[in-house]
């Protein structure tokens, strides 16, 4: 009996082993090390205020309270011996070079380039996120490069770009590393774009516009609940945002992704744009974009071009002066046209500027304003 | 409990032998039917890809086992209950293919992709629904036919499923091409059952159940008068579905939406027609750079691109795919397009095996690829060998392009290194390479150089372009980011091979990234039901259950790497999966009449052999992959196998102490438990991370051991 015994637990023990070596039949199996590893750069976070419970991070509307080695939902922000640290900062994991009309920015000096940087992480978690592969990550999760804010402005300047664009990901999330970058960038004589869901809080907005040039925020729709099940976030802050950029004069754009069964709906389109008139908003760009299959919605189709194009009837028939339609290559409401005579006074074909008939900002045939930085 | 009333014990007890055993046998033909069924049904739903059928089997597997588990803790077995079970297998096949549509709505509603989870729990609950009852059938016509007889008649009633079975598969494979939609096969399944359950209870001698009887006949002959695919299609996409065209390797459904025509493919959205952006850029790049292409070759390419080849004057496109949905739909998109079909030809054929077998064909250029491949059948299209037989079929200035990859700004490491891989493979083939990086990454491979400018030879074909032009890419885009692709490559990479699907591996990371899920946790999981496995069964039991999860995992990765070599698993999983149980039904009689060394006296020999032929399959199929030798030897190893496996079964149940319904109910519990694990273990994580060759050689050595501690043992 004994004997068996023994083999019985022999017998367990070497399958057992057996079995649990086989994952390290993966380390053979390991490509080679990629040369990039990942960076981490601890850099003391602004906005933050220290409670019993732990740190509540103030820059954004999540307003997460971050206990002791914790980070906040924005996956970059983290709490060490009671201090808010950013860990995206100077180790961005994109960085390109890209035409200015690509953030979108239709009235941004066009036909100009922008250098484009961002780093992991994001404040919202949108089932269409474009760019999931580094927003929803950690910064430290993904390859970076090294590329401190004085770098970041010599860069663009020699890559000739006129500037630096924060986007890709969210910047809210890499604020502290804009603000930084923007100083150098603006005493070499370039602008400073973000392209932003808008999702912060008023007071570190303010200090923001004092760095930005340009903006373009993603309106992403105008009911709150659609913000809650397809963002992660909520509508008021955004629409605040919209108000603050304006009030303190940065460029602003304003990009509405139209996804079908979400925020297709006429009626809350029609809305949103009375509300953009009523506040004010009639001579920002509104650019409706078309969503095609992505991330979690791939089992949706396009947008169709007639919803888009009857989006754009009722933003003009509102009163909105400026009205593109996005992500369609080819099509006619990528142009720049006369709000007074309709005439096209920009024509666009991919990321070429044609024919350009804006004079000092104004129509060239009848000498109406065209709002933008030209 | 003998029936001592019978006057002529052993004519009756025939009689109910013959009605068990077909009542069985309609239970195996009705499981393997379910099974391929829901199995495509899942692919054509949820957009699945290979490692789910083997998801799917160990839900099964595990449900088929858990039914015939409990099934002992029934009292009395008594034969009048015993026309019951085919009525709720019948029904509850029904339910589980409705719960697939209907978990689509509910857990997945606006266009929300399926992640990790939604997968296995829709997967799980749609084996369970069917499987959990009629799994008990197995236990119940063992017991009460052995009650009856007088005799154990556990391995009569085994051999019955098994033969039901492989009726079905044949059937499913020889069938596979003329489509009859689920609803309406399930349909067939409810009235089968339902006939054989009144045969069971026949003669029904009072009249209430008489008139419920043919009530309840009428009602499920009405089934196949309800149209109930095209309801359930509507349900899910929210649109009646024009028309949809069905092939082993799924579905592609014509939805027409606000004046557009949609399609999706297997649930995913897709269109050729009015994306203009992506279907240009996944042709153009190449056919840019050569300066007179006269015949291009598509291979496992993205939709929609043959409109745009009929761009360039005189070019004549073949489109080869081994999925007819897909040609199908080619020609409709074509069609839509308004341009001349007379320069296509349309070649229904594996393009492996296709180009293998042709010699004299040139082409100037042959594209294969549409981005990272996500299924293990399009991954054979990026091996070194593919490649290498492209080779033979370019003409001396001919180019090939692979890729289509999105280009990122950023890569994650898995998709870097998914594309260091293919430009590898590619640098293997051909002395020279060019990078194309737009909105897609290709790598083109030539035997001479490629030096020209992109624009350079068809302006004529730019100027049509709505999208690929040099207005979407100025020069400085363009050759930045072909330099930043360059810098991202990086030499010495492991070759994707068949027996060493590299590059699938790396999608299923990119998968795991969009998930958000780490598969260790699943290895963990499973490690632990291994053990939990090893501990809890008991005696002969225990063996039956390791064999089990050798003859699982086998199985499965005898059916992926069928998968890589021929391409055509949806239809082939029927076909080896009826095989295997004819075989292991054979092995089981084979074990019962003691022929040879399938006794249980061998018991520890019979897990030995397991071993050698677990270790030696996948080497020896791999040498043989490119003969006609190799469906014969693969067939040949799953009758190894399952003769084995089937012996195993009867060893197992004749050394085991107990009841009839207790032996039984453990044998054939520790034998799905094992396979659903062996299976659920090499899909997820043997197959992916170390390779067929590996999994084998894991494989067989837990057998090995197994079987040589039981001959310290005896
Ligand atoms: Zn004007």
């Amino acid at each position: 009996m004994g004997r068996r015994k023994i083999s019985k637990r022999e017998f367990l023990k070497i399958s057992g082993t057996a079995l649990a070596g086989s994952p390290f039949c993966l380390f053979g199996n390991k490509l080679p090390a990629l040369a990039g590893l990942p960076g981490v750069n601890r850099f003391p976070a602004k906005y933050s205020i220290s409670t019993p419970r732990g740190v509540r991070c103030q820059l954004c509307p999540n307003n997460c309270k971050i206990e002791e080695g914790d980070r906040g939902d924005c996956r970059t922000r983290i709490n060490k011996g009671g201090e808010l640290y950013t860990l995206a900062y100077g180790n961005p994991c994109a960085v390109h070079v890209d035409p200015i009309e690509k953030k979108p920015l239709n009235h941004f000096l066009p036909g100009t380039t922008s250098f484009s940087i961002a780093t992991g992480g994001c404040n919202l978690a949108c089932l269409n996120c474009q760019n999931w592969q580094i927003s929803q990550k950690k910064p430290d999760e993904l390859q970076t490069i090294e590329l401190m804010p004085e770098k970041v402005a010599l860069e663009a300047k020699n890559r000739g770009c006129t500037s630096v664009a924060y986007t890709y990901s969210e910047p809210v999330v890499f604020y502290e590393y804009t603000t930084d970058s923007a100083g150098y960038v603006h005493d070499l004589g370039m602008k400073n774009v973000i392209v932003s869901a808008g999702y912060i809080e008023e007071q570190p907005l303010r200090e923001w516009c004092q760095y930005i040039d340009a903006a373009n925020i993603d309106l992403k729709s105008f009911r709150d609940e659609t913000y809650q099940q397809l963002n992660g976030g909520t509508l008021e802050p955004v629409l605040n945002t919209l108000k603050v950029l304006k009030e303190e004069g940065v460029w602003l754009e304003i990009t509405n992704l139209i996804v079908p069964d979400w925020t297709d709906d006429a009626g809350m389109i029609e809305e949103m744009c009375q509300w953009l008139v009523k506040n004010g908003f009639e001579d920002t760009p509104l650019h409706f974009s078309r969503f095609t299959p992505m991330y979690k919605l791939a089992h949706l189709p396009a947008t169709p071009l007639a919803i888009l194009e009857e989006a754009r009837r009722i933003a003009l028939s509102e009163g909105l002066r400026f009205v593109y339609i996005g992500n369609v290559p080819g099509h006619s409401g990528q142009d720049t046209y006369c709000p007074s005579c309709k005439k096209k006074v920009l024509d666009r074909s991919g990321f070429r500027i044609g024919e350009n008939h804006i004079k000092d900002g104004h129509c060239d045939f009848c000498g109406e304003s065209i709002a933008g930085v030209w | 409990m003998l029936n001592s009333n019978s006057r002529d014990f052993s004519k009756e007890s025939s009689h109910f032998l013959f009605k068990g055993r077909l009542a069985v046998f309609v239970s195996g033909f009705t499981m393997l039917l379910v099974q391929v069924v829901l199995l495509r049904e899942l692919s054509s739903l949820y957009a699945v890809n290979e490692l789910i059928v083997g998801v799917f089997l160990s839900f099964w597997m595990f449900f088929a086992g858990l039914g015939a588990f409990v099934a002992r803790f029934f009292r009395g077995f008594r034969w009048q209950y015993s026309g019951l079970f085919p009525l709720i297998s019948g029904a509850t096949a029904l339910m589980a293919l409705w719960w697939l549509y209907l978990a689509k709505e509910w857990l997945l509603p606006m266009g929300v992709s399926p992640g990790l989870s939604d997968w296995i729990f829709i997967t799980a609950l749609a084996a369970f629904i069917f499987c959990f009852p009629t799994g008990m059938m197995f236990t119940w016509f063992s017991a009460v036919l052995s009650n009856k007889s007088g005799s154990r008649e556990t391995e009569g009633v085994y051999m019955a499923e098994q033969g039901g079975s492989l009726l079905a598969g044949f059937l499913f494979y020889l069938a596979a091409s003329f489509w009859v939609n689920a609803f309406t096969t399930f349909s067939f399944l409810v009235l089968l059952n339902f006939l054989t359950g009144l045969y069971l209870s026949a003669p029904v001698r009072k009249l209430f159940l008489r008139g419920l009887s043919v009530v309840s006949l009428l009602f499920v002959v009405l089934l196949w008068f309800v149209p109930q695919y095209e309801t359930a299609r509507e349900m899910v996409l929210h649109k009646s579905v024009g028309h949809t065209f069905f092939s082993p390797h799924g579905s592609v459904d014509v939805v027409e939406r606000d004046g557009e025509i949609d399609f999706f493919k297997n649930g995913n959205f897709i269109s050729g027609a009015i994306v203009p952006r992506k279907t240009e850029e996944l042709l153009h790049p190449v056919l840019l750079v050569h300066p007179s292409p006269r015949k291009l070759l598509l291979v496992n390419a993205s939709v929609g691109l043959i409109p745009e080849a009929l761009k360039y004057d005189s070019l004549k496109v073949v489109f080869l795919s081994s999925d007819n949905a897909r040609i199908e739909l080619e020609k409709e998109l074509l069609e839509l397009s308004g341009k001349p079909a007379s320069r296509v030809d349309f070649i229904h054929a594996d393009p492996v095996n296709y180009l293998e077998k042709q010699s004299s064909e040139n082409y100037d250029v042959v594209l294969v690829g549409k981005g990272i491949p996500y299924n293990l059948a399009s991954t054979r299209f990026f091996t070194g060998s593919f490649f290498a037989l492209i080779t033979r079929h370019l003409s001396p200035d001919g180019i090939l392009a692979t890729g289509g990859i999105d280009y990122s700004p950023l890569w994650t490491s898995h998709r870097q290194e998914i594309l260091m891989v293919m430009h590898e493979t590619v640098n293997g083939a051909f002395p020279f390479l060019r990078i194309w990086a737009g909105e897609k990454v290709f790598f083109m491979g030539s035997r001479q150089e490629i030096s020209n400018d992109w624009w350079q030879y068809h302006p004529a074909v730019l100027t049509e372009n709505v999208f690929l032009n040099p207005d979407f890419f100025p020069d400085y885009l363009l050759e930045g980011q072909i330099e930043h692709v360059r810098q991202s490559l990086r030499p010495n990479v492991p070759e994707n091979t068949r027996v060493r699907p590299v590059l699938f591996q790396l999608a299923l990371h990119d998968m795991g990234e969009f998930w958000d899920v780490k598969v260790y946790w699943f290895v963990v999981i499973l490690g632990a039901l291994l053990v939990a496995g090893l501990v809890l069964f008991r005696e002969s039991a225990k063996g039956v259950f390791m064999a089990g999860v050798v003859l699982g995992g086998m199985q499965i990765t005898l059916l992926l790497f069928w998968q890589l070599v021929m391409g055509d698993m949806f239809r082939a999983t029927g076909l080896l999966f009826s095989l295997f149980m004819a075989g292991l039904a054979v092995g089981a009689w084979l074990g019962r009449r003691e022929v040879l060394f399938f006794s249980p006296r061998f018991f520890p020999a019979l897990l030995i052999i397991l071993a050698v032929l677990s270790v030696s399959a996948i080497p020896v199929l791999d040498t043989i992959g490119h003969t006609w030798l190799f469906p014969l030897i693969t067939i040949g190893f799953v009758f190894g196998f399952s003769f084995i496996g089937g012996a195993i079964f009867v060893a197992g149940l004749s050394l085991h102490p107990g009841s009839v319904e207790k032996t039984a109910s453990v044998i054939y519990a520790a034998d799905v438990a094992g396979g659903a694990l062996g299976s659920f273990l090499s899909a997820i994580f043997f197959v992916p991370f170390t390779g067929m060759v590996n999994t084998g050689y894991l494989l067989g050595m837990a057998v090995l051991i197994a079987g040589l501690l039981m001959v310290k043992r005896l």
